[in-house]
């Protein structure tokens, strides 16, 4: 089951990056992360799910929805006409040499020990710092955003 | 062998009091120029003190390095240091009424300064000490000429510049003197002039006479003369530099090296002295300016000191020092005498004066003793020390020395003639009608020079044994018996010198129609000897003039050779090449973000395969 | 498996990061290179250490916001600039 799930996340993926209206690339990509939830849950991470889908398919599909709205299709960007093709015989070639030349068989496993019991004591007991590290990207976040939106400047409104 | 400090005396006194005259303010004037005389007196008193005792020694410790500070006073450098006292004395007493002001302070200070470091470059016993205090003289004879005027600092530099290459030559011949006898200290044994003693010789000659005033440096003292003030010409070059100078080469002719009678080193340095003679006394003729006049005869008379030491014959060397006595103090005496007139009367012009004896009797009266003196008229004191000069250059074989010294003697007296005439006798020029005599402290100074010029004729057996006691080369000799005869070839010769040199003045005199000042113009306007003089006032046998000139050429030569090239070189090689390397890699740069994250994956995947293939 | 499947969608970001234009389809690519980190975290240390990814994970993801909004509003903001979202007229850099 696992494989085609993973077969789905990379072709809605590519067609992400190939469909020439900006509206239906970004579904696509919201499908793909849901397809990568459903995934996260089966590995045994629910958290990481929940957030996944929430968050990417949620949050930052609305952003895009929202940005798209305000600056409009894909009416005057003039994509360079290389065919699908090309990007398919790459692929081909790379996969050829991630198996063969890489030797991309394994992936070697991360090195914090787990001496808690269950994930609310690991996430705000072991990674303390991490929390405090995303709360100040969070405030940062919201500055720069505020900086750059205003109105003040060159416009001089 | 003693050790006794109070050699140190005579160089501590008078700088210590030149420092404290320079800070007493300007009101306590009267206070500065008394303590200046009261020190140059003690002055007098401690080396008259130190006379009667045998050869005294200082030797100390410098400053914790292996040089030794060691000083001597034998019975020459106490001789030289006694005379350098009496002059400071004297020309401090004349500047009391002679300079005022501002310029009173400075000079004082450099007066008493330089009459310190001469003192100590008399009494050095090591090359290193002599050296410091030849060259600090240097710094004070260019602040005595800056003194002079607002333009001086020309003459300055001329002076600063001509007398430190001599001294950097001594300098030179002191390093090579060393690198032969190993040691810094005075030998006891001379060195032969050979080999590389020759250019240690020379160079030594070249620093002496330079200093003393020969050809070729002598063209700063006749610009100093006009630009400098007339006591710094009384006391440096009439007196000091003639007495240091001929001491010095005394001693590198006959202390450091062996001066053979006849050698070709003894040739060389009488064909130098000769030279200066006949020269410098030709310029001294058509001179107009009575300060340029005795300047010239300053240089011409360090030739007859020059040739009577080259001689190497003792009667010679005795007569080159005796002659050096004698030039200081009538030099010094003609100085004065000028300046006095300058001091009354605002000039020196020889067209302007005339007439003064009337009005000025004691200054005329010791500057015609003093110019009978220099001119060797008997039977005052140069007449002695000209005949032994003469009798020494004879004696060598070479008739063409006292040829030389004669025909100078010619010229000495018919400028002089021409300079007493114009100035004292004549006709009287009405603008100075109430010109009156200077007053005490003016006129003193002149008068011990000029009872000196008289007392050395006939006594002149009290100077000369002091000589022969002194110097070492000369002792044992007597000198003074035939001082004054006149009744030998040599002193007959002299004598029909004279009697031309009073009827071509009075040729002149009368040929020009009875104006004193023209009277040389016979001889100044003679073929070759014109198109001569015109060259020399336009001042191309000047080495300093010329040197100037070759800098000015050849420092374009440089720029433009090197400086230039070298910035071409860098722009073209390094600049440019720089700049095409930047412009390459620049236009790598497209500013588009797919182009950067190209080279972002590129270098991920080089890692990935660095990472699994090692 | 789940390794080439991190590879390929790597390698599917950085082409559209490389070969498109538009300034939305990038931040889409760099979406698509984040999908294939948390992928590669979260399957790297499946079955021993999963409660560590998860806190993980959800650091990379609150970043990947952040950094999102950031570079939408960037946009807009260019787009206000200068009536165009292609990144080659933004090339005043150059050199």
């Amino acid at each position: 089951m696992e494989p085609l799930i993973l077969l789905a996340v990379m072709i809605f993926s590519g067609l992400a990056i190939f469909l020439k209206d900006l509206l239906k690339a970004v579904i696509c990509l919201m499908i793909s992360s849901i397809f990568l939830g459903i995934i996260f849950f089966k590995l045994g991470a629910p958290y990481a799910g929940v957030f996944e889908i929430s968050v990417v398919a949620g949050l930052v599909m609305v952003l895009f929805i929202l940005t798209i709205s305000l600056v409009g299709g894909e009416d005057f960007v003039k994509e360079p006409a290389i065919p699908v093709i090309f990007f398919l015989i790459l692929l081909g070639i790379f996969s050829l040499l991630a198996v063969f030349g890489f030797k991309v068989s394994f992936i070697p496993s991360s090195a914090t020990g787990d001496k808690f019991l269950n994930f609310g004591q690991v996430l705000w007991a072991g990674r303390t710092f991490d929390m405090v590290a995303q709360i100040s990207v969070i405030f940062a976040g919201v500055f720069v955003i505020l900086a750059i939106v205003s109105r003040k400047g060159k416009n001089g409104k | 062998m003693s050790n006794d400090s109070i050699l140190l005396l005579p160089i501590i006194l008078p700088v210590v009091s030149g420092i404290i005259c320079f800070c007493i303010p300007e009101r306590f004037f009267k206070l500065r120029n008394f303590l200046a005389l009261l020190s140059n007196f003690v002055l007098i008193l401690i080396i008259s003190g130190l006379w009667h005792s045998k050869t005294i020694y200082y030797v100390s410790d410098w400053f914790m390095s292996t040089a030794i500070f060691s000083l001597k006073a034998d019975g020459f450098s106490k001789f030289i240091l006694l005379w350098i006292s009496i002059f400071s004395f004297l020309i401090t007493l004349y500047a009391w009424s002679k300079m005022t002001g501002l310029k009173s302070r400075q000079f004082i200070t450099y007066l008493l300064i330089t009459c310190g470091f001469a003192c100590g470059a008399v009494l050095a016993n090591t090359l290193l000490v002599l050296l410091f205090f030849w060259e600090a003289l240097l710094v004070t004879l260019y602040l005595f000429i800056v003194l002079g005027g607002e333009n001086s600092y020309r003459t300055a530099l001329k002076a600063f510049v001509l007398v430190g290459f001599c001294d950097f030559c001594f300098i030179l011949g002191a390093a090579i003197y060393w690198k032969i006898t190993g040691s810094f200290d005075f030998p006891a044994k001379p060195v032969q002039i050979e080999g590389l003693a020759i250019l240690s010789f020379v160079m030594m000659i070249i620093g002496v006479t330079g200093k003393a005033g020969a050809l070729p440096f002598h063209t700063w003292i006749p610009d100093a003369a006009i630009d400098a003030p007339v006591s710094f010409m009384a006391f440096l070059p009439g007196a000091l530099e003639k007495l240091i100078g001929i001491y010095l080469l005394t001693r590198v002719c006959f202390q450091f090296f062996h001066l053979i009678p006849g050698s070709g080193s003894s040739i060389g340095l009488m064909t130098l002295g000769s030279l200066t003679i006949v020269i410098a006394v030709s310029m001294a003729l058509i001179q107009k300016d009575v300060k340029r006049l005795l300047s010239y005869h300053a240089i011409s008379q360090v030739g007859y000191m020059i040739v009577g030491i080259g001689t190497g014959i003792p009667a010679g060397i005795a007569g080159g020092i005796f002659h050096m006595l004698n030039n200081a103090i009538y030099k010094s005496a003609l100085f004065l005498g000028a300046g006095s007139v300058e001091h009354r009367t605002g000039t020196t012009d020889l067209k302007s004066l005339g007439g003064l004896y009337s009005q000025m009797p004691l200054t005329g009266l010791c500057f015609v003793i003093c110019a009978a003196a220099i001119s060797g008229v008997w039977p005052l004191n140069g007449f002695v020390s000209k005949e032994m000069i003469i009798h020494g250059s004879l004696e060598t074989g070479y008739k063409i020395f006292a040829i030389a010294c004669w025909i100078g003697a010619i010229l000495t007296f018919a400028s002089f003639l021409k300079a007493s005439h114009a100035m004292f006798f004549g006709e009287k020029n009405n603008k100075f009608s109430n010109v009156k005599e200077n007053n005490f402290s003016i006129v003193f100074p002149m008068g011990v020079l000029a009872l000196l010029c008289i007392g050395f004729g006939p006594f002149s057996r009290i100077p000369l044994n002091a000589i022969s006691n002194s110097v070492a080369v000369v002792s044992g000799h007597d000198f003074s018996t035939h001082a004054l005869n006149l009744f030998n070839p040599v002193s007959g010769v002299t004598i029909l010198c004279l009697i031309f040199a009073f009827l071509l003045h009075r040729y002149g005199y009368l040929k020009s129609g009875k104006k004193a000042y023209l009277a040389s113009e016979v001889v100044h306007r003679l073929p070759v000897i014109n198109t001569l003089y015109n060259l020399a006032e336009r001042k191309i046998f000047d080495i300093y003039e010329q040197g100037i000139r070759f800098i000015r050429v050849f420092s374009i030569a440089l720029y433009y050779g090197f400086d230039r090239t070298a910035d071409w070189l860098y722009e073209r090689l390094v600049v440019e090449s720089g700049v095409k390397a930047i412009n390459a890699l620049r236009s790598i740069h497209r500013g588009f973000v797919s182009g950067y994250v190209a080279w972002i994956f590129a270098g991920i995947i080089i890692i990935i395969i660095f990472t699994f293939a090692f | 498996m789940y390794a080439y499947a991190v590879f390929v969608l790597i390698f599917i970001g950085f082409y559209c990061l490389i070969a498109r234009r538009n300034m939305v389809r990038l931040l889409i690519g760099l979406e698509i290179i984040s999908k294939g980190i948390c992928l590669l975290i979260i399957s790297g240390s499946y079955p021993s250490k999963i409660l560590t990814a998860q806190a993980l994970v959800i650091t990379v993801i609150v970043i990947e916001v952040c950094v999102m909004a950031i570079g939408l509003s960037l946009v807009i903001r260019a787009y206000h600039q200068s009536e165009s979202i292609d990144i080659r007229d933004f090339s005043k850099l150059k050199g």
